[in-house]
């Protein structure tokens, strides 16, 4: 995980029009900060944490979109929030189906699966495809 | 100075006036700006040239920033800093929406033309949702074909007199390019080149800035460039050492490139 990604990201979350003055702004860029301190942290419980700080970010980043645009999903959830940006133009269809492969699904593993951990090379692809997701739908809207 | 001690007086300066981070790492930008500030909300993208840097007003440096602007979000403000020996005689901002001059002593407000500012970025504003749709009909012609996730693999190029790339024609509209092995760095620094000369290409870069307004007008509802994809088979491996290995593929990918992975 790419310390700069973060700090990237966070600036761009923090600036963002569509977020400006949105009550959980201040929320989404605390929780980027926290993937950043978790390096204090040795060994796999670092990349959890990581997870599970980057995925809360993003979680919210795109409640948040879709709340300022006045969208609504009936049950909230990472895979209802992409749907309904498919669904809206924002993400195209297969980038939906991509993103619940490689990013829902196996997040969904790790953070509700005792003792699963994925290979290191699996724990980085899901960290850079939340990078990537928050970057990309941030850029569109 | 160096250009790391110039890099290093720009941030202890902008500090001063905000948050400022040196050459930010973007998911889909390969060579994006030196520095990234926020200032009171506002985002700013930092390209520096100092003596010995490539032209900003040089097409592949437009392709460059024009790559950056769409892959940063729109209310991003894109300016250049010149060293005070560096400032082109003619200060054609042509991407940029501001530029400011670099002394040992101090860094100048930003300057600009608004008008000439605005235009600019209605024009990339028209073009950014034909280049994402290129860029997510290019990503899914790597996912239909490895569904478990773009990934690239090795091809062996011809080592002797290998050039950063060459282009082989294969369709009436297409190229492909072809990057030769290298390691991760060199092999980063082809693709970029490679994702420059597509971008030019696309944009009609090199022609005057007037030329990317054309094509935005071109494309305002009209998906011209999904159509129109260069294809560049790019086959490498990355070193997998805890950085995002994937980004170069994805860059590639969001400059054009259809990317073939022999598996």
């Amino acid at each position: 995980m790419s310390e700069k990604r973060i700090e990237t990201l966070r600036m761009i979350v923090g600036s963002h029009p569509i977020l400006l003055n949105d009550s959980r702004r201040v929320d989404i860029v605390r929780e980027l900060q926290r993937v950043i301190e978790t390096k204090r942290i040795a060994g796999g419980d670092r990349w959890l944490l990581q997870v599970l700080h980057t995925t809360r970010a993003l979680d919210t980043c795109l409640s948040r979109v879709v709340a300022q645009r006045g969208w609504t999903v009936q049950k909230p959830s990472l895979g209802a929030y992409l749907v309904k940006l498919s669904a809206k133009g924002v993400i195209v269809e297969h980038q939906r189906r991509h993103w619940q492969d490689t990013l829902v699904q196996p997040r969904n593993t790790y953070m509700h699966s005792a003792n699963q951990m994925p290979p290191q090379r699996g724990a980085d692809d899901l960290l850079d495809e939340m990078d990537a997701c928050m970057s990309i739908v941030l850029a569109a809207v | 100075m160096s250009r790391t001690n110039t890099i290093r007086g720009l941030i202890e300066t902008l500090s001063t006036e905000g948050e400022a981070l040196a050459y930010p790492d973007h998911p889909l930008v390969l060579d994006g700006p030196s520095l990234l500030t926020v200032v009171k909300t506002v985002l700013t993208a930092s390209f520096v040239y100092t003596r010995g840097s490539r032209p900003a007003s040089s097409v592949a440096e437009q392709a460059r920033v024009l790559l950056a602007r769409l892959a940063y979000p729109g209310h991003t403000v894109f300016e250049a800093i010149f060293e005070h020996d560096s400032v082109p005689e003619s200060v054609d901002l042509g991407l940029f929406d501001s530029y400011r001059v670099m002394t040992p002593q101090s860094l100048s407000q930003p300057d600009g033309d608004d008008a000439a500012r605005a235009r600019v970025a209605l024009a990339v504003e028209s073009l950014r949702e034909p280049h994402f749709a290129r860029f997510a009909a290019n990503q899914q012609g790597a996912f239909k074909d490895h569904p478990e996730g773009a990934r690239a693999s090795f091809t062996q190029f011809s080592p002797s007199g290998t050039p950063r790339y060459k282009f082989v024609d294969t369709g009436p509209l297409s190229l492909t390019a072809q990057v030769p092995k290298g390691t991760r760095a060199l092999t980063i620094s082809r693709i970029q080149r490679v994702a420059e000369t597509f971008t030019a290409h696309d944009y009609g870069l090199g022609w005057g800035v007037s030329a990317l307004f054309d094509v935005a007008g071109a494309v305002d509802g009209d998906y011209y460039l999904e159509q129109h994809p260069l294809r560049a088979q790019l086959t490498f491996e990355s070193e997998r050492i805890g950085i995002d290995a994937n980004k170069p593929l994805r860059a590639a990918q969001f400059a054009g490139g259809l990317v073939k992975s022999a598996w």
